[in-house]
């Protein structure tokens, strides 16, 4: 049992700390990215390692989205928005972009996972489609347990839950064939997770 | 039954299903012994059953309330009666809006209803995505396991599947090309389907949300791709609220992967906008047998499921043949409970038959499920509807319930068998059809002066009567191992107390309950009771964990319907000890006579199933042998059934063989000369199969090794 744990009150740099640790357990790559930036500079960077030309964006989860498109456009980095393209052409570029992008609406800390509540469906198959999921998210969406979440999203907007939330910890997995370990199924190979801490200092204790 | 024997020997003999059994077991249980380290187990274990339970009870209110939000939502929810009714509903459905491929993400309920074939007859294709499950369809089988379902698969197998499937070459392909394979075939399969099948693995009252796990990630596919979505739901899925479902997501990936948490968990509101607009969502909810289940306070814990699986991988018998031979759709003890109730006792009656009642389901349950239990129970519905068997009738209720005649029986055996043992303690060879199942085990020769025959009143001590005591042998040690009675004798009488063997006792009646001959063992309570009581001592001890479970958990419960009798089984319960557990307890541990005798002697103790699980008792025994100077190495899975089970390993010899293979090695393995255990079923077990393989390791039950050096 880790030191600490049960406690009540946990600081942000702790709960951080915990998140990083447990996501890349599971085999996500975390990064703290000191401001919003910072993560455009790590994204851009990320897309051209992997030759990735054309990404998806779930802006109703992501604020800034609009200076991201901008700064991947002069990368010549193609961006599709879920919300603003015709459904036809939305599915085919969702199956064929490299890479998905969004925020995360709250981060488990106690098991290293994402929580993505806002947007619909199609938001969604933009962290479930595409081979690789960059998600970003403020530390100060960091909860501890998965109890301390599930309070939360009960009484997320006005009472009514959200109709699609999707909690992700780590890339897609599967050990149906000989019990042995293979990333990467039906969803994201990588899953990538950028934690801004631009706020860091104010709050801490 | 003759079926379930063929099946048997087919999956014993099968070298690839052994394979992976054995890594899937060791990797599994590795995980998840790893997972549970960071919970109480036992704390999660009587929240979930409270909860569980509070559920159950409120179902009617619990699923009005689930309709009426998400109906609210948007969704439609469907009631069906029967297996039928919710495959007729979605057939419709489907046809409705023309569907001509559906793409399913597991479930478990929908293999319960034969979904997949009724659609299919109507020229509707249904493809499986979870990729264990897309390689049982491809192979025209079924799932052998919940979480797990191709697990009896190898790489090779799949290889040469997904070779059919895209028409290329894929021997010798590692797991990951072949998973990358799965990905791009299933893929557009998905962006194709008009519906999209899961089942859900929780469905949360307060709010109409389905909640739905999955690694792969084809379940958030199936639930966003397709326009027209169906949840297939049991109805004991149902939980009050978003708080209880952060409860089974909690255990739920522990218990099956060993996991924190799935990988992905979708909760799903009413209908969800997606790729073209607003899809539809229907909520199809099955009773199928559930309801009778819930109403039957005996079988109701069976719905405290939530199919983590890890039952099945603690489950020896399980370990041994893999999830096909129990023939249905539910696997391993628990699905034998489901099978009973969703397609009927003649569906179950083999796979019930299967559970060598070892109880280490229950200790992993994240529910604590007692589904030997219910199983026993379901063997004595089953001969209370059906009768036993001729040969079985006789031997149970005009032999056994006869004490005299079966004392009898036994005494003439003893004879019988001379020149079988040539004089020596074991039985090498039988005759008859009993040599061939029995080569892999020597048997012990029945006694020719049997304990109840060596002994003679009162066994008084030395000095001052502390306290009495009555010993309750048990048949094998009264018949078979004498000695280890007389054993116990001499320990107690070192401890001051006078022990009597009150001739009036005989079998358990355990024997006759697992093979659900009720009534017998019901009469056999009966006739201990008060033999045991005409002794009038101040407490009963056993050296029999069996027979220590029957006295102190079964007679009651046998004999519940009657209060005068339960409360004498009561007043018995609460007086009866096991050895072991008697000695540290009761007596204490500073026992001066106990502590010497066997210094510098290398030992491993074996935790008989029913002492450990059945009454709780493991240190001990470990500590006495320790005070007796024993030097204890303790062996892997020193608390796994050795396979013997009693009967069972006269019904099912193969499993209790492969059983004990693997006990042995283990126990090889420690280097020791001396094995300690205590109980009399597990000695001849373990002498057997040592005996066999020309072992000269000792076995020994902790009484005969307490009493080394004693007068």
């Amino acid at each position: 049992m880790r030191e600490g744990f049960g406690k009540t009150a946990w600081t942000l740099t702790e709960l951080c700390t915990l998140f990083r640790e447990e996501a890349q357990r599971v085999g996500a790559v975390v990064q703290e990215a000191g401001n919003w930036e910072d993560a455009f500079r790590y994204i851009i960077e990320l897309a051209k390692a992997r030759g990735v030309s054309l990404v998806a964006i779930s802006q109703s989860s992501l604020p800034h989205y609009q200076e991201l498109v901008q700064r991947l456009a002069q990368e010549g980095i193609q961006a599709v928005l879920p919300g603003e393209a015709p459904a036809q052409g939305l599915r085919r570029a969702l199956t064929e972009a490299g890479m998905g992008i969004s925020g995360a609406d709250l981060g488990i800390a106690e098991s290293g996972t994402l929580v993505l509540v806002r947007g619909d469906g199609r938001d969604r198959l933009v962290t479930a489609l595409p081979p690789l999921h960059v998600a970003l998210f403020s530390a100060h969406q960091l909860v501890h347990t998965l109890a301390d979440a599930m309070v939360i999203l009960k009484g997320w907007g006005d009472g009514y839950p959200p109709a699609h939330i999707s909690l992700i910890t780590g890339p897609s997995r599967t050990a149906d064939i000989e019990t042995a370990l293979v990333i990467g199924v039906h969803g994201p190979k990588e899953v990538h997770i950028l934690i801004l801490k631009e706020r860091e200092g104010k709050e801490e204790d | 039954m003759k079926g379930l024997q063929v099946e048997i020997k087919r999956a014993l003999r099968d070298p690839q299903l052994r394979v992976a059994m054995e890594r899937f077991v060791s990797i599994n249980t590795a995980a998840r012994s790893q997972a549970y380290t960071e919970v109480d187990l036992q704390e999660i274990q009587e929240r979930v059953r409270a909860m569980k339970e509070k559920a159950l009870e409120n179902l009617p209110e619990l699923f009005a309330r689930f309709k009426e939000e998400a109906r609210r939502a948007g969704a439609a929810v469907f009631e069906a009666a029967s297996a039928e009714d919710a495959n007729r509903y979605i057939l419709e459905l489907a046809v409705r809006h023309g569907v001509r491929l559906a793409v399913k993400s597991k479930s478990m309920v929908s293999e319960e209803t034969g979904l997949n074939r009724r659609l299919a007859e109507a020229g509707i294709r249904v493809v499986e995505t979870d990729l264990g499950e897309w390689i049982v369809q491809l192979a025209g089988e079924r799932p052998s396991h919940m979480v797990a379902p191709a697990i009896h698969k190898t790489r090779e197998e799949v290889a040469d599947l997904f070779s059919q499937v895209t028409g290329q070459p894929l021997s010798g392909a590692e797991s990951s090309e072949l998973v990358q394979v799965a990905r791009r075939e299933l893929r557009r399969i998905f962006l194709e389907a008009g519906m999209g099948i899961t089942g859900a693995n929780i469905a949360i009252a307060e709010s109409g949300t389905l909640v739905l796990v999955t690694n792969e990630g084809n379940g958030r596919l199936v639930t966003l791709l397709p326009r027209l979505q169906v949840a297939l739901v049991g109805y004991e899925k149902l939980v009050g609220t978003w708080e209880e479902a952060a409860t089974i997501l909690r255990i739920l990936a522990r218990g099956a992967t060993g996991q924190k948490i799935s990988s992905y968990v979708s909760l799903i509101t009413g209908a969800v906008p997606s790729l073209e607009g607003y899809r539809q969502l229907h909520i199809v909810f099955l009773d199928n047998g559930r309801d009778q289940m819930r109403q039957d306070l005996r079988y109701r814990e069976a719905l405290y499921c939530i199919r983590c699986g890890a039952c099945l991988s603690v489950c020896p018998p399980y370990r041994s043949v893999g999830g096909h031979v129990y023939g249905h759709i539910y696997v391993g003890g628990i699905g034998s409970i489901l099978t009973a109730f969703y397609h009927g006792m003649e569906a179950a009656a083999p796979s019930l038959d299967l559970c060598i009642g070892c109880r280490a389901c229950v200790e992993v349950c994240p529910a604590a499920i007692d589904a030997p239990r219910m199983i026993v129970d379901l063997r004595g519905d089953r001969v209370e509807q059906e009768g036993l068997p001729a040969t079985r009738r006789w031997i149970l209720r005009d032999v056994l319930r006869n004490r005299d005649r079966f004392h009898r029986a036994l005494m003439a055996a003893s004879w019988a068998q001379l020149p079988l043992t040539r004089g020596g303690p074991l039985i090498r060879h039988l005759p008859l059809f009993f040599s061939s199942q029995n080569k892999w085990r020597s048997l012990p020769a029945i006694a020719l002066r049997p304990l109840r025959r060596r002994w003679t009143g009162e066994r008084v001590p030395e000095g001052e009567v502390q306290a009495r005591v009555a010993f309750y042998s048990g048949c094998l040690i009264d018949f078979a191992y004498p000695e280890m009675g007389e054993a116990v004798a001499r320990v107690l009488r070192k401890e001051g107390l006078a022990v009597s063997f009150p001739l009036g006792q005989t079998c358990c009646g355990i024997p006759a309950l697992y093979l659900g001959d009720r009534e017998t063992a019901c009469e056999l309570a009966q006739q201990n009771i008060a033999a045991l009581e005409e002794a009038g001592a101040d407490y009963v001890i056993t050296a029999c964990p069996t027979c220590s479970m029957a006295l102190r958990h079964e007679f009651h419960r046998l004999l519940a319907g009657d209060p005068v009798w339960e409360a004498r089984a009561k007043a018995i319960a609460a007086r009866a000890y096991d050895f072991s557990e008697f000695l540290v307890k009761v007596l204490g541990r500073e026992g001066s006579e106990r502590a010497r005798g066997l210094e510098g002697r290398r030992g491993t103790y074996h935790d008989p199933c029913h002492l450990k699980r059945g009454l709780g008792v493991y240190d001990e025994p470990r500590e006495l042998l320790v005070d007796k100077g024993l030097k204890l190495v303790e062996m892997m899975d020193s608390d796994t059934c050795c396979g013997f089970g009693g009967s069972y390993s006269l019904s099912y010899p193969g499993i209790s063989r492969d059983i004990l293979e693997r006990k042995l090695k283990n126990l090889e393995a420690t280097g020791a000369e001396v094995v300690a255990t205590d109980c009399p079923g597990c000695v001849l077990q373990l002498r057997g199969g040592l005996d066999k393989k020309g072992k000269s390791i000792q076995v020994r039950h902790t009484a005969e090794i307490l009493a080394e050096g004693l007068g």
